[in-house]
Formats: structure tokens, C-alpha cells, sequence
């Protein structure tokens, strides 16, 4: 395998709404830098590819954004997660860990 | 409720789609700008920091593009999209485009002209307060013939009929009228109980409509005129109310006016009460020489006041054995007794001819969009092979049919419109009540819509599914193959048209041939040189048929001596025409239930063959 593998299906979403959750309201750039930290460059995340996803999470409403000023004195959109939002990651990082555990357990047996 | 979220916030971003395309352009400067920052700091040079920015960040035009998608209702992008793509596409082959036009418009002007025509015949309901509610209630003998009503009938059934709310008598007449200082006019008119403009819920416009007291023997002769009277013949004059007439040579005074556009039962446009209808009172049983007008009452159905009515001439069997046997009510809708209905009979069968031609138009447009399947060919490979889907292309393809099929449609509504000018022209002496307009109006417009999708997916569809099939990208190859692959779709096609062409033919064939025999008539009857007059006497005047004898004679010596006339005959219809239809046994014969012999009389006190001219 690989050492950088492409973000799995589906599981971007969740990684921006963790990344909100946790450090509360960010702009586009500081989104895709914390979660290249946090996977310490496992994935190669094109960050153009959080645009489309911020929009969408929008549109379901578990975040909000806000026009303001990035570090470097440009206008810049910064992203919140909502009560919604909360409730969504709580439900999918539950899943995930369920996931996670029987996945564990099924390729550990011989 | 997040999908209603999603749904109203992708229809407020197509809404806005420039104001969220600076956004997006703002954001991402931003972000490549932070992102030259970091790399940077990490020592690289600016050049190099932005190219290094550039690459993280990955595809801005990818990132764009799906932004956009997420945003918006793709769907209307795509279809106005298509729809400017096909019309590029059909302008581009102008010649393909007016054959494909002209066939289709042919098909759906004819289509479209027939549904005018039994629009106007059947669906414009006359004049009166709830039409739909209006009845004509007519009696029927064994065989099914209508057979009239008679006046004693008439008085039973008011007087018993619950599903009705009122039931009036008419007696449709020609009637002269004269006035002072004015020549005789022969104007159609009718009889009619006082309470008949009551039932249909229609009221004068200037003066008084009949009341009961006018409709008693003996009352003073009243009449009410039509709109269309009171402006021919009296120039819409505003003191023709209480002015004397002469009707049929009996002095009456003129009542009312009716509105414009009113008729009744038909053409009427003159009438009195049914009790200046001379002897009505005392018709017998088996008179049945009236009509009768109902309205049916709210809530019942025309199933129960039909049951009602079948008792009530049960009833009328059992005290009148000798007039009534066999003789059983019915109410027919009113627009249904006079201009018949558009789901049976004549109308069905010009629909169904319509129908054909239409058909036949789209068969014959399918097969020039499948004949050009071969030019199309290099352009949908092309686009298959840029990953264009088949459903893309399929719904491209229609597109291009909807435009073309659009087009025929108003081309369509133009023939109709001109087709309905000229039947209307054709059709202005036939009798019909005013009401019945050949225009266009909002229905027809409706139907041509509603046709114009059902040929866009007749014609357009099948050989769509055939192009958009043609993804092989090896372009040099595939016209030669797609012309192939076409001929596949094009020879069923081909077998179709053919088949409906020889059967719209025949068709066609076998009704100018009845046209044909109808024209010349000379088959029967020369009639040339022939001119006939109509005659009315008046009963009062002429009471006895010796009285009427006497007057005829003097009128064929009259014209006899006319220099110009070479034989004269009086009869009571010309040969063949207006006759009254007899029905006739004949001893020996039996006949199935549904065979009658029927005669047309005449009758006539001169033989004259010559005139007559029967061969």
C-alpha cells in the first residue's frame, strides 16, 4: 500500500465536521492544514476538494459560514459547525467506530 | 427536511449563481495565498512557493466545476443548455429542418383542425344558465326511431316529472314576418311554452320575456325577437318594443329582445307563445309534433330522471294502450340532440383519419432523422468518447426533436386556423345555432401543446435511442456503419408508412368516391334549369284543403304563363329533399329487428315528370 491514499468515500465530511467541532471556526486553508496534520500526510488531499464539501455541508445545514479576515488580511469565508452538525458528527463518528471494531475483529480472526 | 434544505438552498445558488462564483474566486485566492505563505516560510523562493501552492491545492477549474454542480438544480442548466445546442444543431442543416417541419406541421394542422371543428361543435354548450343541465326530452318507438312529442304527452309529464325542476314545450316554425312599411321575411322562429326562457336562464335585453298570461287561448298574439332580427329587420330600432307585426299574417305585438348570440331551440330567432301554435290544445295523443326542453334538477343523476321518465311512459302505455305502445321518453343532452356527440359516429371517424395523418407525418419525420443518423454519427462518438452519457445524449437528441416538433406545432395551429376559416365559410347556411363558432380559443392551443410532446415522443425518441447508440469512437469508420446500423430502424419504419399511406388512401379514395357520386347527381335528378321556391299558408286563412287547392292553381297558372318558366309543379317536397320518411311494411317480408323499409313521400296533385326531371 501506498504510504498517501486517496480520502476514502464519504469520510471527508466527517473529518471537516470533527475539525470544527474541535477547533471551532476556520477558514477553507485552515480546514485542509489540520487535517493534513492530524493524518500526518497519510492522505493526499487535493484541498480544492474541501470547497465543494464545506458547500455541501452547508447546504444540509451542519455548518454555517461567515465572511472575515484571514491571517494574512484577506477576505475569507470561516466555517461553523452547528447544534445539527454536532449531532451528525456524534451519529457518524459512532458509526465509524462500530465500523471500525467489527472491521478489527473480522480481519484479526485466522 | 435536510433534503428540502438542500433543494431550496441549490435553487437560490442557481438563482445566484454569479454572486456565489466571486465568492468561490475569493476563497480560493485566499486559500493559494496562505498556502504561498506556508511554503514560504518553508524557504522556498515566491516563484516556486506558488507553483508548490498551486499543486497542493490541486485543480481550481475541477474544484470549480464540482462547486458549481453542488450548487445548483443542474437539471434547468441542462435543458436550456440543450435546447440552445439543438437549435444551433437544426439551423445548421436548414433544408433537413423545413422537411422535418413541414411534415409534421402537415400532420398536426389537420390533427389540430379536426379537434378545432368538433371543439366548436361539441364542447361550446349553447347560451343558457348551466347548459350542461339543459335537456331535450324526445320519445323513442321500438325500433329506436325518435318519433316527437305530442302536446298531451307533454302536459303529463310536467305534470308528474320530479327530476326535472321545469319542462317546457317548443314547436320550431318558419315564420313570416311582416311590419309596416317592410317586405315579408321569412325568419326561422319557434313556439315555445311562456316559462321555456325561464328554464334556460336567459332574459331579454330590452322589454319583457313571454309570460303565463300570454300562453292562454285566446290571449292577445305577443312575440319576441331575437338580437340578430331586431337589427336586420328593424335596425336595431330602440322603439320596437310594442311594435305590430304581421306573423304568418296574424297580427302580434313584439314583447321582448333577446340577447345577442341567443338562438333557440336552434336557429330560432322569433317567438310566440305555444298557445298561438294554431290547434295545439287539441292535438290528439298520437300528434307528435312538439318538442320538449328540461332541466334536470341539481344532484339527480341522468341515469335516475332516465328510470323516472321509463316509468312515467309505462304509466302512460297502461292509460293509453291504443297511441302509447311502444312509445318510451328519453332525455338526450341538448348539445348532444342537435349537434350530435364527438365520441361516436362521423366525428370518431374524422378523428381517427386525423389521427393517421399524424401517424403517418411522424413515421415519415422518423425516417428523416433516422436517414441523417449517419451525419449525426461522427459528433455523438465524439461526445461518447468525451463521457457524455447515452442519457445525455438521448436527451440532447429529443431535444432537438421537441424544437422541431414545436415549430410544426404553431406552423400546425396556422393551418388549422386557415382550414377552420374555410369550413366556417363553408358551413354558414347549414343551420347552425350561433353558439357554435368555428374559432380557435384556449383549448385548442392546449391540445397543440399537449400534441406537440406526443409526436416529439413518437417521432423523436426511437431514432434518438438509435444515434445515441453510436459511441464507437473510430470516427472515420462510423458513418459508413451507422448507415448500417440506421437501416435496422428505418426499414420497420419505412413498412409502417407505407402500410398507413395505402390505408389513408384507400381511405381517401372511398370517400371522394362517395363525393364524387353525391356531385353528380344528374344520376337521379338533371337539375338543371331547375329553381324551387318554398310556399307557407296560413291556416287560418286557408282552412280547408279546397281553399288551399284553389290558391295553388291560381299560383302554378301564374307561373305557368311566366314566359320564362317551361314546367311548373307544386308538391309538398322536391323529389328527394326535405321528404318525410316513412316507415313501410310489406307483406311477406320480415325483417330483423334492426331493418326497417323506409319511403320518402311527396305528394303532388300534377304529375311532372319532365320537371322533376327523374330519370
Amino acid at each position: 500500500m501506498s504510504p498517501s491514499q486517496e480520502v476514502p468515500y464519504g469520510t471527508l465530511d466527517l473529518m471537516v465536521l470533527k475539525t470544527l467541532h474541535g477547533l471551532g471556526p476556520l477558514h477553507g486553508y485552515g480546514i485542509a492544514r489540520r487535517i493534513e496534520q492530524v493524518t500526518s500526510g497519510g492522505l493526499a488531499l487535493n484541498q480544492g476538494t474541501i470547497y465543494p464539501a464545506l458547500l455541501r455541508l452547508e447546504q444540509k445545514g451542519w455548518i454555517k459560514s461567515s465572511w472575515g479576515t484571514s491571517e494574512n488580511n484577506r477576505r475569507a469565508r470561516f466555517y461553523t459547525i452547528t447544534a445539527a452538525g454536532r449531532r451528525q458528527l456524534n451519529a457518524e463518528a459512532d458509526l465509524w467506530t462500530r465500523t471500525v471494531a467489527m472491521m478489527s475483529r473480522l480481519l484479526e480472526q485466522d | 427536511m435536510t433534503r428540502l434544505r438542500v433543494l431550496w438552498s441549490r435553487l437560490t445558488g442557481t438563482l445566484r449563481a454569479a454572486r456565489h462564483d466571486r465568492d468561490l474566486r475569493d476563497d480560493i485566492a485566499a486559500h493559494l495565498d496562505l498556502l504561498t505563505d506556508e511554503h514560504m516560510r518553508r524557504g522556498l523562493s515566491r516563484a516556486d512557493a506558488e507553483l508548490a501552492a498551486r499543486k497542493s491545492f490541486g485543480s481550481i477549474d475541477s474544484t470549480t466545476e464540482r462547486y458549481r454542480d453542488q450548487r445548483r438544480v443542474r437539471l434547468f442548466e441542462i435543458i436550456g443548455h440543450d435546447l440552445r445546442h439543438a437549435v444551433r444543431q437544426l439551423a445548421a442543416a436548414p433544408w433537413f429542418s423545413a422537411a422535418v417541419v413541414a411534415t409534421l406541421s402537415a400532420g398536426l394542422g389537420v390533427a389540430l383542425l379536426v379537434f378545432a371543428i368538433l371543439n366548436a361543435m361539441n364542447l361550446r354548450l349553447a347560451p343558457f344558465e348551466r347548459a350542461e343541465e339543459v335537456f331535450v326530452i324526445t320519445t323513442r318507438d321500438a325500433q329506436g326511431s325518435d318519433r316527437g312529442v305530442s302536446y298531451p304527452d307533454y302536459l303529463d309529464w310536467r305534470a308528474r316529472v320530479t327530476s326535472f325542476t321545469e319542462v317546457a314545450a317548443f314547436a320550431g316554425a318558419a315564420m313570416n314576418l311582416g311590419a309596416e312599411g317592410r317586405s315579408t321575411e321569412r325568419v326561422q322562429g319557434a313556439y315555445v311554452s311562456a316559462h321555456a326562457f325561464d328554464l334556460l336562464g336567459v332574459r331579454p335585453v330590452r322589454g319583457r320575456p313571454l309570460l303565463p298570461g300570454d300562453d292562454v287561448p285566446g290571449a292577445p298574439a305577443v312575440a319576441v325577437i331575437g338580437h340578430g332580427v331586431w337589427q336586420g329587420q328593424f335596425a336595431g330600432s330602440a322603439d320596437v318594443i310594442g311594435r305590430a307585426v304581421r306573423l304568418n299574417g296574424t297580427p302580434a305585438t313584439i314583447v321582448g329582445v333577446m340577447p345577442s348570440g341567443f338562438a333557440f331551440p336552434l336557429t330560432g330567432e322569433v317567438w310566440q307563445p305555444m298557445a298561438q301554435l294554431p290547434g295545439v290544445e287539441r292535438d290528439a295523443r298520437a300528434a307528435r309534433r312538439i318538442g320538449v326542453v328540461a332541466r334536470l334538477a341539481r344532484g339527480v343523476a341522468p341515469a335516475a330522471a332516465a328510470a323516472e321518465l321509463a316509468a312515467l311512459s309505462e304509466a302512460l302505455v297502461v292509460a293509453h294502450p291504443a297511441t302509447n305502445t311502444g312509445i318510451r321518453a328519453v332525455a338526450v343532452g341538448f348539445q348532444e340532440r342537435y349537434l350530435g356527440r364527438m365520441d361516436q359516429g362521423p366525428p370518431l371517424l374524422l378523428v381517427a383519419a386525423a389521427g393517421l395523418v399524424l401517424a403517418i407525418a411522424c413515421a415519415t419525420a422518423a425516417g428523416l432523422l433516422a436517414a441523417r443518423a449517419s451525419f449525426r454519427a461522427p459528433e455523438v462518438s465524439l461526445r461518447a468518447a468525451l463521457g457524455a452519457s447515452r442519457a445525455r445524449l438521448l436527451a440532447q437528441l429529443v431535444a432537438e426533436s421537441l424544437v422541431l416538433a414545436s415549430l410544426a406545432g404553431v406552423a400546425g395551429l396556422a393551418i388549422a386556423r386557415i382550414g377552420l376559416a374555410a369550413f366556417a365559410a363553408q358551413t354558414t347556411d347549414l343551420g347552425l345555432p350561433p353558439w357554435t363558432v368555428f374559432t380557435m380559443d384556449a383549448t385548442v392551443a392546449l391540445v397543440a401543446a399537449g400534441l406537440i410532446v406526443v409526436v416529439t415522443l413518437l417521432f423523436g425518441v426511437a431514432p434518438a435511442w438509435r444515434i445515441s447508440g453510436f459511441t464507437d469512437p473510430r470516427l472515420p469508420d462510423d458513418a459508413a456503419r451507422a448507415g448500417r446500423r440506421t437501416s435496422a430502424l428505418t426499414r420497420p419504419l419505412v413498412v409502417l408508412q407505407t402500410a398507413l399511406s395505402v390505408l389513408v388512401l384507400s381511405g381517401t379514395w372511398t370517400i371522394a368516391g362517395y363525393a364524387s357520386r353525391l356531385a353528380d347527381r344528374d344520376d337521379v335528378i338533371d337539375t338543371t334549369g331547375m329553381t324551387v321556391g318554398r310556399v307557407a299558408l296560413d291556416a287560418a286563412a286557408y282552412p280547408t284543403s279546397e281553399r288551399r287547392a284553389i290558391y295553388f292553381d291560381a299560383l302554378r297558372a301564374g307561373l305557368t304563363a311566366h314566359p320564362e318558366m317551361a314546367a311548373v309543379t307544386i308538391a309538398t317536397a322536391p323529389p328527394f329533399a326535405f321528404a318525410d320518411l316513412r316507415p313501410l311494411t310489406i307483406e311477406g317480408l320480415t325483417l330483423d329487428d334492426n331493418e326497417r323499409v323506409l319511403v320518402a313521400t311527396t305528394s303532388t296533385r300534377w304529375a311532372c315528370p319532365s320537371c322533376a326531371g327523374v330519370r
